[in-house]
């Protein structure tokens, strides 16, 4: 208790301090509000348009070099993504499903560890003015898999019936094998006039998808909200739309290639993971430094440390230098690849009071990615006390 | 500690100061990134206002892009989560106000300081009062203060500042909510008893 503060102050902390909780509505929504937004600014849309021009007359004219910071966005920004769709780590989608005038297919999707993402073919009926449409969102989507698993979900209701329907005991507030934690974004990529009808581009991400054979993705509500200024939805077009996706071989008996330590620069540094995937290279170490306090110092000296260190890393860091900066992999052939950025499952790093530092991060190189059988990993760890550039020279297992 | 390893928690989450420089230049994943790191502040502000979180949903978005439009103007970087607040604020008002209005085409409402007042909603007949219960019940103002000061954790001087009130009108607001909840708070314990 704070001695500052009577009973009930301290209660209203208390109250606050229990109350924590964000619903993961909200943090999806936040993820998906700037993707949103760009469909309302003009010129985010022109800039695309001329970029995705300029790719493809790169590619019919050939004999120029490919600018490696341009990102196709087939379905993100991801570089490591968009590597894989290049070589083919891409599936068409089933039949097309209608409902109430509506006439949806899954154009094309993609599945592997850390992305399952899919582009929605949506065809309305002429009393749908899509030029108007602002913003698609399918409130009550859920995608499940043949082994009952629920891969994405975020309507409470819709999952309780499915699990009542199935007789499953699964938790809506806990994330396990059987029901994953995705993240997910979803923007409109185009539109149609032609055929009246939206590309709704959908990334989901987590830390692990499982090795499904099939796909189920079901929903029964579509809103659609014209106008950016209000945010009541214009349009709610109710139906039942049962997609069902035939997983190809290539995702689900996908490897990934675990990479060894032949060198590393600091004898403390414990690579647990080094990983290349369809759309990644995925690296976790973990080290011990100076802890940031011990243990038996009085509270009033924990808290001490603890401010000077977070004003510390707050300096740090207005000049560009986070805990772990300046990382980037070089392959056989001196091709640097570099961290990716598209969801919060790409890198994590944390530092703990009793010393441990852990980091996790992915990469833009990829298996199609070749000359990766040695590859070299450059990165500067920028803490307190401990300022090193770190070296790791990582070797394919199966090379 | 648990705001500090939050801080220091890293992944996509970079310090305020550096994400804010990342999102004046364009950086959207920067802007989006700043949002996630103060998106608990967020929330809780927003729940004073709508119960919805579908609402809220909107609110947060419409707020997003309103402050990213904006936020080459934010001069003082330091200020930018009381800055994004106070759109926010402004944000939750108008989706309330809408959606009142259209409420009161199809009903009749009471007024707003009426709605819910602990005076009514609470049952002193009943057993243990319950200190979350009374804050919630408290009119949406005193509850906006209430939750800037004690969960964002504010001064009154900076509360002000972000609800455009007088200094000593919060103060005495915020003096006023604790001693209602005070009051029914005690009351119900010595009830108990």
């Amino acid at each position: 208790m704070n001695n500052n503060y009577d009973e009930i102050d301290n209660l209203f902390f208390q109250y606050f301090e229990n109350n924590q909780e964000v619903p993961r509505i909200i943090t999806n929504c936040i993820e998906t509000a700037m993707y949103k937004s760009k469909n309302k600014y003009g010129i985010t849309i022109l800039i695309k348009k001329i970029i995705i021009t300029l790719i493809s007359f790169i590619t019919v004219t050939g004999g120029m070099v490919f600018a490696s910071n341009i990102i196709k966005n087939f379905f993100n920004n991801s570089k490591g993504l968009d590597t894989a769709v290049e070589n083919g780590y891409i599936e068409q989608g089933g039949e097309n499903v209608v409902s109430n005038n509506t006439d949806i297919t899954v154009k094309n999707f993609l599945m592997d560890d850390f992305n399952l993402s899919f582009t929605l073919e949506m065809k309305f009926d002429e009393s749908i003015d899509i030029n108007s449409i602002y913003r698609i969102t399918l409130p009550n989507l859920m995608i499940t898999d043949e082994q009952k698993r629920i891969i994405y979900c975020i309507d409470e209701t819709t999952f309780k019936e499915y699990c009542q329907k199935n007789n499953l005991n699964y938790s809506w507030n806990e994330f396990n094998d059987n029901h994953l934690r995705s993240g997910a974004n979803w923007y409109i990529k185009d539109k149609l006039t032609d055929s009246n009808s939206v590309e709704l581009v959908y990334n989901l991400y987590s830390d692990k998808y499982p090795k499904s054979k099939y796909l189920y993705l079901n929903f029964s509500e579509i809103s659609i909200q014209n106008n950016p200024n209000d945010n009541s939805i214009t349009h709610t077009i109710d139906g039942n739309w049962n997609l069902d996706l035939e997983v190809p071989e290539k995702f689900y008996n996908r490897e990934s290639i675990i990479y060894t330590v032949k060198e590393c620069s600091d004898s403390t540094i414990n690579v647990t993971d080094a990983s290349l995937y369809d759309t990644c290279f995925k690296l976790e170490f973990n080290t011990k430094v100076k802890p940031i306090y011990q243990e038996n110092d009085s509270e009033e000296v924990k808290n001490e440390k603890m401010q000077a260190l977070t004003e510390w890393n707050m300096k740090e860091k207005a000049e560009w230098r986070t805990m772990v900066y300046d990382e980037y992999i070089i392959d056989n052939s001196g091709n640097k690849f570099y961290p990716l950025r598209s969801s919060s499952e790409d890198s994590m790093t944390s530092y703990l009071p009793d010393g441990q530092f852990i980091h996790m991060q992915t990469f833009d190189l990829t298996k199609y990615n070749k000359n990766a059988n040695t590859i070299t990993l450059y990165l500067k760890i920028n803490l307190p006390y401990t300022q090193k550039d770190v070296k790791i020279v990582l070797e394919r297992q199966d090379s | 500690m648990i705001d500090f390893i939050n801080l220091l928690y890293e992944g996509e989450f970079y310090v305020e100061e550096e994400l804010i420089i990342k999102a004046k230049s364009g950086e959207v994943r920067a802007f989006t990134d700043l949002v996630h790191s103060i998106e608990n502040d967020l929330y809780r502000i927003a729940k004073t206002r709508l119960d919805n979180d579908d609402d809220i949903c909107d609110a947060i978005q419409e707020t997003m892009i309103n402050a990213y439009k904006h936020l080459k103007k934010l001069k003082d970087n330091s200020h930018f989560k009381s800055w994004i607040i106070k759109i926010l604020i402004n944000e939750c008002n108008k989706i309330y106000k809408t959606k009142k209005r259209k409420e009161k085409l199809l009903k009749k409402i009471t007024k707003e300081e009426n709605i819910q007042p602990i005076d009514e909603s609470v049952n002193l007949v009943d057993s243990k009062i319950n200190f979350e219960l009374l804050v919630e019940k408290l009119p949406y103002e005193e509850k906006l203060l209430v939750t800037l000061f004690y969960y964002n954790q504010y001064s009154c001087t900076e509360i002000s500042e972000i609800v455009g009130m007088n200094i000593n009108t919060v103060k005495s607001k915020l003096k006023r909510s604790k001693e209602k909840v005070k009051k029914y708070y005690e009351g119900g314990l010595l009830h108990e008893q």
